[in-house]
């Protein structure tokens, strides 16, 4: 809808309580007092509310920071979030490629996949803030904001990084091992339904050929991991890491870099869970991971349910941002007997206390942004994604 | 003559509060105030590295010719 010259004389008398005539004589002399400045080439200023200017014979209107803050108070005091793991690594002189606006703008649902590990992601952040590309966005402040969270970023860096290196050098070895050694895989399968008989498995092959059978079962093992992390990226299990830290625990890091928020608590009951099958060995191997796996994770991090208090970490999908808490209140109880995992988080902006209201507890962005199309409709277009902290 | 400074803070409150009603407001031979909202999007620097940019609700002049 389109407030034009009457309506605008209307309000503005509602807003001041003066006369039609008073109203419409004071707002030519603005409109005739703009319109001079730009003749002459200067600008004009209205307090509060912003600067008109002459800009390559243009009119131009630069708002006030305070206007600026009123209209965007929904989202004020967001800042940039870090993608971890997002990160492409620039190779050589090649260009780097410029940024999808519409993918983005989508929320770009499972861009993050499309991105490889580095830790150096957060190592290069000082080199990196003079090298902000040219932004999509009028926002002159947006660099500033992106500043002061890369500097947050740095004091403290996520657990969520991971190590390149050894994830190639975890993915070359298990290339070798499917390309060479399937009779391995076979024998692990049966030795594998329990830590113990893996132990046994070890300790016999020690005695036959004590390096070579060795190797093998750091092999097998490291197969094991990274075949059940496969099967967490393609999305069959919440989370991986169970078997890996059972039997070895160096490639865990390796091979899950984002699962950095495991408790310890939930690691010993993992490990008992994973010991239990030892008595159903009739039970297949991918039964077992599926049963392992699927449980823990679906409790830890989610959509629905109840929000788990021992996650400081991770992703919310923010729906309503309110100054009023028991409104705030209100929205997440109506979210949460709607089945999901709702969450009041506070923000300062400007001295004022914002109460953000997120539905699901996330690892990754990417797995936030998958949920978005799980929400309930009316929220789909209008929410963002935030960390949660 | 000076304009009343009442009006203008009228002024200011009358367009921020229809601007983020997402009103136009057309102000004759000057120009129109429109409500414009920036979604969230993903943003790399020439590093590799990649940030979600957070979305952000502005007003935007277009000029009158």
């Amino acid at each position: 809808m389109t407030i034009d010259k009457e309506q605008l004389i209307s309000l503005l008398e509602e807003k001041t309580g003066s006369g039609r005539e008073e109203v419409e004589s004071q707002l030519s002399k603005l409109i005739n007092r703009i319109q001079k400045a730009a003749e002459e080439g200067k600008s004009f200023k209205v307090e509060g509310f912003g600067t008109f200017s002459m800009e390559e014979g243009n009119l131009q209107f630069k708002p006030e920071d305070t206007l600026e803050t009123e209209i965007n108070n929904k989202y004020a005091g967001m800042k940039p979030i870090e993608l971890i793991g997002a990160f492409k690594e620039p190779e050589g002189d090649k260009e780097v490629p410029e940024i999808d606006l519409s993918e983005s703008e989508s929320v770009g649902t499972g861009a993050e996949g499309k991105w490889t590990f580095d830790t150096e992601a957060t190592e290069d952040a000082k080199e990196e803030k003079s090298k902000i590309e040219s932004q999509p966005e009028k926002d002159e402040g947006a660099e500033s904001e992106v500043e002061e969270e890369l500097e947050r970023i740095e004091e403290a860096p996520g657990p969520e990084v991971s190590d390149t290196s050894d994830q190639q050098e975890a993915e070359e070895v298990f290339d070798a091992v499917f390309g060479t050694a399937d009779e391995d895989i076979d024998d692990s399968k049966e030795g594998e339904s329990s830590g113990a008989e893996k132990k046994e498995e070890e300790v016999v092959a020690e005695e036959k050929d004590p390096i070579g059978t060795i190797l093998i079962a750091v092999v097998v093992a490291l197969v094991i991991g990274i075949g059940g992390w496969f099967i967490y990226d393609f999305g069959f299990s919440g989370s991986t890491g169970t078997k890996i830290a059972q039997t070895s625990p160096q490639p865990t890091e390796t091979v899950d870099p984002q699962d950095g928020n495991t408790q310890p608590k939930e690691e010993s009951a993992q490990d008992e869970e994973a010991v239990e099958p030892e008595q159903q060995s009739t039970v297949s191997k991918e039964e077992e991971d599926t049963g392992t796996q699927s449980n823990i994770p679906q409790n830890r991090y989610g959509l629905h349910g109840e929000p788990n208090q021992s996650i400081t970490s991770g992703y919310t999908i923010v729906v309503h941002s309110l100054r009023d808490q028991q409104k705030a209140e209100r929205n997440r109880q109506q979210l949460q007997e709607a089945g999901f995992r709702a969450l009041i988080s506070q923000a300062q902006v400007q001295g004022v206390t914002y109460y953000r209201v997120g539905v699901g507890q996330f690892q990754n962005v990417s797995d936030a942004q998958q949920a978005v199309d799980e929400i309930p409709e009316r929220y789909q277009d209008n929410n963002f994604i935030k960390r949660i902290q | 003559m000076a304009m009343d400074k009442e009006f203008l803070k009228a002024f200011s409150e009358v367009i921020r509060e229809e601007v983020t009603r997402k009103n136009d407001v057309y102000l004759e031979g000057v120009g129109r105030f429109e409500f414009e909202h920036q979604k969230q999007f993903q943003k790399q620097y020439d590093s590799g590295r990649v940030v979600m940019m957070p979305p952000k609700d502005t007003i935007t002049f277009i000029p009158e010719n």
